[in-house]
């Protein structure tokens, strides 16, 4: 407590302020969110305590510094146009900005519908088919008895002919 | 019908001309005080107005509640950015440690303030959050405790204590600091 403390206690509701509690409203005061009476008393405090005016001193320097580090001409005063461009089409398009803001997703999401869209084409048109292999062998005759050889399946269907090479005149 | 329509989309571009012309600026500053990044406050003021376009569903136009609604979108934008940024800055300054040949090279005078000032600014980092917000909005933003107490979802009373206490504590660093310089 200041020496001033004692002698410069300000009356509140009949009670009186000590320096701990001016100094509780110093903030307050400066920035304008005390009422009349109380401004009035803090006033009048200052007016006559050396410590309360040092401690009051120190918070306007503080608030200075802090505009001196951080001027507002150091800082964006608008969106860039790009940013502004994009918050248009926030505005005006939400779903076009949501397809945009999710394409990633959107074109997983579209690539595994065509993959299983394919495969389930390949699937229905029996390109290859699921399961063991025949046990159909295939047997390759080159006969001279009939002119030409011939490829057969063990079941004897598909027959189809190799023309013989042509013979030589030598 | 064509020209109604017309009318509807003149309406809708005039409010949000008028919408993001009237807080752009308080916003930018705002984010930018908290973050001391241009570029991560021009992407959470861009976040923070998209949000409201999608959420906001009464009529689109400047009012308190938009205000306010705002920045504390824009608050909380901020808060995740800086968490983010925490975790990153770790790994740099490891990184650092281990490299010190890619140190970020002195940024010039331009960027110099008092020794006074650059104090300042850091006890205003030493302090937690939710006191650099109320700090910013107070002695930047001017606002009162009435309004600082919407966007930060809190009662007046409980402002003029935060920031009673947190200018107690910047000044009580701001001493430390100077006697360890001394």
């Amino acid at each position: 407590m200041s020496s001033a403390d004692s002698k410069s206690g300000s009356e509140s509701n009949g009670k009186l302020l000590n320096c701990a509690e001016i100094q509780a409203l110093l903030f307050d005061y400066m920035a304008r969110e005390l009422g009349e009476g109380r401004s009035d008393l803090v006033r009048e405090h200052l007016r006559r305590c050396a410590a309360c005016q040092k401690e009051a001193a120190e918070i306007g320097e503080m608030v200075r510094a802090l505009h001196e580090a951080s001027p507002d001409g150091a800082i964006d005063e608008r969106l860039t146009k790009e940013r502004r461009k994009r918050l248009v089409r926030a505005y005006m398009h939400p779903m076009l900005d949501w397809i945009y803001c999710h394409h990633m997703m959107i074109s997983i999401f579209a690539a595994t519908l065509v993959l299983i869209a394919v495969l389930v084409a390949l699937l229905k048109t029996k390109v290859w088919t699921v399961g063991p292999p025949s046990d159909m062998g295939l047997t390759v005759t080159i006969g001279r008895d009939n002119g030409a050889g011939s490829v057969t399946n063990a079941a004897g269907g598909n027959r189809s002919t190799i023309p013989e090479p042509p013979r030589s005149d030598f | 019908m064509i020209n109604s329509r017309k009318d509807l989309k003149q309406a809708k571009i005039e409010a949000f001309e008028a919408v993001v012309s009237e807080y752009e600026g308080p916003l930018l500053r705002y984010a930018g005080r908290l973050l001391t990044d241009r570029d991560a406050a021009q992407d959470v003021v861009q976040n923070t107005f998209i949000k409201l376009f999608r959420r906001w569903k009464d009529e689109l136009k400047p009012s308190p509640q938009v205000s306010s609604w705002l920045y504390r979108v824009a608050h909380n934008g901020a808060v995740d950015y800086l968490r983010k940024e925490n975790r990153r800055r770790d790994l740099h300054q490891r990184h650092a440690r281990e490299h010190p040949e890619f140190a970020p090279a002195d940024r010039g005078d331009a960027f110099r303030v008092s020794e006074d000032a650059h104090r300042a600014v850091k006890a205003l980092r030493e302090l937690s959050l939710r006191e650099q917000q109320l700090v910013v909005l107070k002695v930047y933003e001017e606002k009162s405790y009435r309004e600082i107490a919407e966007i930060a979802g809190l009662t007046v009373s409980n402002v003029g204590y935060i920031l009673h206490h947190a200018m107690k504590k910047m000044a009580a660093t701001l001493r430390e600091m100077k006697e360890n310089e001394a």
